[in-house]
């Protein structure tokens, strides 16, 4: 009781409505039997999720579906990867050319020039 | 045996049962007095044993595993009563008048107060039942359903103060009824 301390009737009357009940019979047993039952089912997951090519919600036929998915779109990506690389090949050669038909004009201008003052000179 | 009860990682089956038997009458009446249905009651005991049986322990002692039932009982009335709209949709004023006389020796006087502790809103209702049925101390009650100690306090006293008005009002109508016969 202690809050308050003293009880007045109308706090006694609603001990009384409000006291314990028992459970209808069979209760403990329905409960006992339900936690069985609970049991059951989560070691039935637990088996489940360590068989997934085996799990009834997913068919055969979608895991194969799956599969092919993942394949198809690694052998493409694979592909695009072997595309990127060539191109890069391609660009790093054609700067190579450029750089070395660079080098070659600049040795043809320094001739021209030379052999100008030189025929400058003569006269 | 050993493989289910390492599966589930709960309360260990022998002690189960026990714990059953042991708070059953405790679980099942918090429902009850919530949810004012023995079906329905018993069916949110279940759920809340099955909790325990699934719950991996951890309780420091048995008076902590008794109040962890306890809350537990208490929020799944209050989901139950949430879910299955059983919430009263009158306040406490709304409720008509019994028809009869409450002296304490009135064996109707207990079916009355039920009912009109049902008109109470939700938490006033369990902080009801917590006090007159558990016996709880108001700081066991705000730590059992997580609120303040002075919300507990002022629920009860207003509670209590609306529950008597509506009893004398009704002691005062019957009197006046007999002075006139």
């Amino acid at each position: 009781m202690k809050y308050g301390e003293e009880s007045n009737p109308l706090e006694r009357e609603l001990r009384a409505a409000l006291g314990r009940e028992a459970p209808p019979p069979g209760f403990t047993e329905r409960v006992l039997r339900a936690a069985a039952d609970d049991r059951e089912r989560r070691l039935a997951a637990s088996a489940r999720r360590w068989n997934w090519f085996e799990w009834p919600r997913v068919p055969r036929a979608a895991w194969a579906g799956a599969l092919c998915a993942v394949l198809i779109t690694g052998v493409w990506m694979e592909r695009e990867h072997q595309r990127q690389v060539e191109g890069e090949q391609a660009k790093e050669r054609l700067m190579l050319a450029l750089r070395v038909t660079g080098t070659q004009l600049n040795q043809v201008r320094r001739l021209v020039r030379e052999t100008g003052v030189n025929a400058d000179l003569a006269r | 045996m050993e493989r289910h009860q390492a599966e589930r990682d709960g309360v260990p089956d022998s002690d189960f049962a026990s714990l059953v038997r042991e708070h059953q009458t405790m679980v099942f009446s918090i429902a009850l007095h919530y949810l004012g249905d023995r079906s329905v009651a018993e069916e949110v005991a279940q759920e809340v044993f099955l909790q325990l049986y699934r719950h991996s322990g951890g309780w420091d002692s048995p008076e902590h595993r008794t109040a962890w039932l306890r809350r537990v009982a208490c929020h799944r009335a209050i989901d139950c009563a949430r879910s299955r709209r059983l919430e009263p949709r009158l306040g406490l004023e709304g409720l008509p008048e019994p028809a009869a006389v409450p002296v304490s020796t009135d064996p109707l006087l207990g079916a009355r107060l039920r009912k009109l502790i049902d008109g109470l809103g939700e938490k006033a209702r369990m902080v009801m039942i917590l006090r007159f049925q558990e016996e709880l101390e108001p700081e066991e009650i705000a730590r059992t359903l997580e609120i303040p100690v002075n919300t507990v306090k002022s629920h009860l006293q207003r509670s209590l103060a609306l529950l008597r008005e509506k009893l004398g009002r009704l002691n005062e109508r019957v009197e006046s009824a007999g002075e006139r016969r």
